[in-house]
């Protein structure tokens, strides 16, 4: 299996006077925060960047946040016709053997948040083992085997700064 | 002097240039500060997916399956990819608890009747298991936090609908039931952006009365062909098939009907 582990394009910050102002709870208001202009410029070059790797997946899952699921719906564009997309709350918590158990594909891409994502790096590569990786906002970590504690490798670490010098490569 | 001719001549010229440009921005912007949210149809979903999981009221199926529908349309009309799948697995789920619902509300062969019995009770555990899932819980969180879409974004995209089921109508004098279906589908798609966009239309919904009819007729036969068994179905399904040639019939008199309200949507 490849594993396109995704964080979500720069969202608009957690701020307290905001949740005051829009009169909603500090979880309502971090479950609705959207990306903001420079994270959608992020994400159109996090897929142009991804297209020229010749990149394309048959599931795309993602958290019910909506950063994560602008982030992907914009990778929706790498999705095969028959695709499917999956919303997960597995991907706003520590991961574990719950998310594998309801992942299926051959080139799938999980779009969530950090430091989850980084820890489940951890534990596929180095079955955990204190080991974390720290993903930026719409950077990417390709990995490849079996879904299992220790059953992948890395392939590819693509920070933002390199997917942006892929799209330019057109 | 001076001054004489700037009255006569009006304002200057690039204010007027201005204004047009300000005028155009306004009309433009306009539409856009028309928001239309999901809330009420995601409100129906919750509220019914009780009713259906209770099991004590088969309309809360129905009305599941009505607003997974409206909800992606509505997610159409937005251009969101994501979230159909997880509507259309719902949808998946619920389509023949409802459809048996159907079947099982007229005067059946009694064995016949006996065996979609038992694949409804299947179906009703298989809906009931999906309802209780993290993927129901995740999609209603999901949906619960987008924004609301732009009327002028919808009117694009029912522009958009329209003219696909226009074209797909052109095929309806010579195609069988495939495109009959595909037509109802689209029909659903209009008649529902037209409802979020707040200009209902009863031309439209009698269209989609009669196609809905003719689908419905369509899935007895399927149903009749997949378990009925036996003599006593020979004159069952004569009736179906009667049924269902004259609900087509009946559909594509109302398509030509309806045609041209579509061609001034499109």
């Amino acid at each position: 299996m490849d594993l396109f582990l995704v964080r979500h394009a720069r969202a608009v910050p957690r701020d307290a006077g905001a949740v005051v102002a829009a009169r909603v709870s500090a979880r309502e208001w971090n479950a609705a925060r959207a990306l903001t202009p420079r994270g959608h410029a992020q994400l159109r070059r996090m897929v142009r960047g991804l297209d020229r790797l010749g990149v394309s997946f048959d599931h795309l899952y993602h958290s019910a946040k909506l950063r994560s699921i602008e982030t992907a719906n914009g990778l929706a564009e790498l999705l095969d016709d028959d695709g499917e997309t999956v919303t997960t709350e597995r991907l706003s918590a520590p991961p574990g053997e719950a998310l594998f158990a309801e992942i299926s594909g051959d080139r799938v891409a999980l779009v969530g948040h950090e430091p989850h994502l980084g820890a489940l790096v951890g534990l596929l590569v180095a079955k955990g083992a204190d080991v974390t990786l720290d993903i930026k906002p719409s950077g990417v970590v390709w990995l490849r085997g079996e879904l299992r504690l220790g059953g992948m490798h890395v392939r590819a670490v693509l920070p933002p700064r390199v997917l942006r010098a892929l799209a330019r490569r057109a | 002097m001076a001054s004489t001719r700037v009255a006569r001549r009006g304002p200057h010229p690039a204010a007027r240039v201005v204004r047009a440009i300000v005028a155009k921005h306004e009309r433009r912007a306009a539409p856009k500060l028309e928001a239309i949210a999901l809330t009420p149809w995601l409100d129906h979903l919750r509220i019914h997916v009780a009713i259906a999981k209770r099991g004590h009221d088969p309309e809360g199926v129905h009305q599941v399956r009505v607003a997974v529908a409206r909800l992606r349309v509505w997610l159409d009309l937005g251009g969101w990819r994501v979230l159909h799948d997880d509507l259309r697995w719902l949808r998946a789920r619920a389509a023949p608890v409802r459809d048996l619902d159907v079947q099982l509300a007229r005067e059946l062969p009694p064995a016949y009747a006996e065996r979609l019995r038992a694949e409804h009770r299947l179906a009703r555990e298989a809906l009931v298991r999906a309802l209780q899932t993290d993927r129901l819980h995740a999609l209603l969180s999901a949906l619960a936090v987008l924004p609301p879409l732009s009327a002028s974004e919808a009117r694009d995209g029912l522009e958009r609908l329209t003219r696909r089921t226009l074209a797909l109508g052109r095929a309806l004098p010579r195609d069988g039931y495939a495109c009959l279906h595909a037509v109802r589908r689209s029909v659903r798609r209009v008649r529902f952006a037209l409802e979020w966009l707040g200009q209902p239309s009863d031309e439209i919904v009698r269209l989609q009365d009669a196609l809905g009819a003719f689908g419905d007729a369509f899935v007895a036969v399927r149903y009749a062909k997949e378990h009925g068994r036996g003599p006593e179905m020979a004159e069952h399904r004569r009736v179906l098939d009667r049924e269902l040639r004259d609900a087509a019939r009946k559909a594509r008199a109302v398509w030509r009907r309806a045609r041209p309200v579509l061609e001034a949507l499109a």
